[in-house]
């Protein structure tokens, strides 16, 4: 006769109790506080596998916002040393991913705003026929997914984003891109949602009407 | 025709990511009105054009951003004991110098006070170097910049 396996009841509350889809999130989670105690105990070794795991995401999100892969790595590498200075305080009160996203999302908007000055200076400095400088560093060759898309909508898509704030910019590649809901990256941003909401709808706007131009200049082209 | 009901073209773009809720009457609105429907699916057209940005990150990468990491790391720490020493004999002149100069009634006070090595230290600490001269020189430029433009 085959013996009854008894689950303990309280083991068997907790099972309940937790959804099934909830048993990677905890898993990731345990493994994460797992990292920074070792981390706190003085191994290096921890955090350089908290970089190696979360790099891929990091790189990924900062390439979308920048788009290009050289400045998205110097990015990330930011968003590394900045989360090794604020490991000591760090609680546990939001996990490492979301604290990466929003670090780098900050980083991001703080260096597209740059380039946005330096290209106001740049055009200031010389005729409007000389080569943009951000074109100049743009390297559509490296980006991934080449082979797929066309580099002229590619080129069109990231010219277009450029003429929006770093902010618009920023918010759109998040709604539209990343997929975040409106309320997460107002809270991301620290900014009012209503305020989120008006952003997008400027670069939506914005998008389609260079797109519309870039769709009538193409037809021309052809005939 | 275009009605009062008609949703702005904000309603428009949140509604196309579902940012509406589902009871909400401008999506009921949409339902019913065959204008609104033809202007969602021309901005479905639109944003369906857009190219795709994944992005597919190589199996050594994180192994090139910890080696990258790292090494930041460590030379913060090499420059640390330079900055420690440099500080310690600036505030050790700073404090004899004091000491010297002061008055008898506020020598006490002076020695008793936070060591300001402590306090270069972690200014030294928290300067994001490059970033930081970049945007003071940016800073500059932009300045002269708006007075040219009279912004
Ligand atoms: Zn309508």
């Amino acid at each position: 006769m085959g013996q009854e396996i008894r689950v303990p009841a309280i083991t068997a509350a907790i099972i309940d109790s937790l959804p099934v889809n909830d048993y990677p999130q905890k898993m990731a989670e345990s493994h994460e506080q797992a990292l920074l105690e070792r981390i706190r105990n003085g191994d290096d070794y921890g955090f350089e596998l908290l970089v190696k795991e979360h790099t891929g995401k990091v790189i990924g999100l900062a390439w979308r916002l920048v788009g290009n892969r050289e400045e998205a790595e110097d990015l990330a590498q930011e968003a590394f040393l900045r989360l090794h200075r604020s490991l000591p305080d760090f609680r546990g009160d939001s996990r490492i991913s979301t604290w990466l996203y929003r670090t780098t999302t900050r980083l991001a908007i703080d260096h597209l705003r740059r380039e946005r000055i330096k290209r106001k200076l740049f055009f200031f400095r010389q005729d409007n026929d000389a080569p943009d400088p951000v074109d100049l560093a743009r390297d559509p060759g490296n980006d991934p997914g080449r082979e797929f898309q066309s580099q002229e909508a590619m080129r069109t898509l990231r010219k277009s984003l450029r003429k929006l704030s770093s902010r618009q910019q920023v918010i759109f590649t998040l709604r539209h891109y990343e997929g975040l809901p409106l309320k997460e990256i107002a809270a991301h941003l620290g900014l009012q949602t209503g305020t989120v909401k008006a952003h997008l709808h400027r670069a939506v706007t914005q998008l389609r009407l260079d797109l519309a131009a870039y769709r009538e200049s193409s037809r021309e082209e052809s005939l | 025709m275009k009605n009062k009901n008609c949703l702005s073209e904000q309603d428009l773009i949140l509604h196309y990511y579902g940012e509406l809720p589902a009871n909400d009457e401008r999506v009921y609105h949409l339902a019913d009105c065959p204008l609104c429907e033809e202007r969602v699916s021309a901005l479905t057209h639109d944003l369906a054009k857009l190219p795709e940005l994944s992005h597919e990150s190589d199996f050594a990468a994180g192994t090139r951003m910890a080696a990258r990491v790292n090494e930041r790391l460590n030379k913060r720490r090499r420059n640390w004991i330079p900055a420690l020493g440099a500080s310690a004999i600036t505030a050790f002149a700073l404090m004899i110098t004091v000491f010297i100069w002061s008055p008898q009634d506020q020598r006490v006070q002076t020695t008793q006070s936070a060591p300001p090595a402590l306090a270069i230290i972690s200014l030294n600490e928290d300067m994001p170097e490059i970033d930081f001269l970049e945007d003071l020189e940016l800073l500059k430029e932009l300045e002269l910049l708006s007075q040219i433009e009279g912004v």
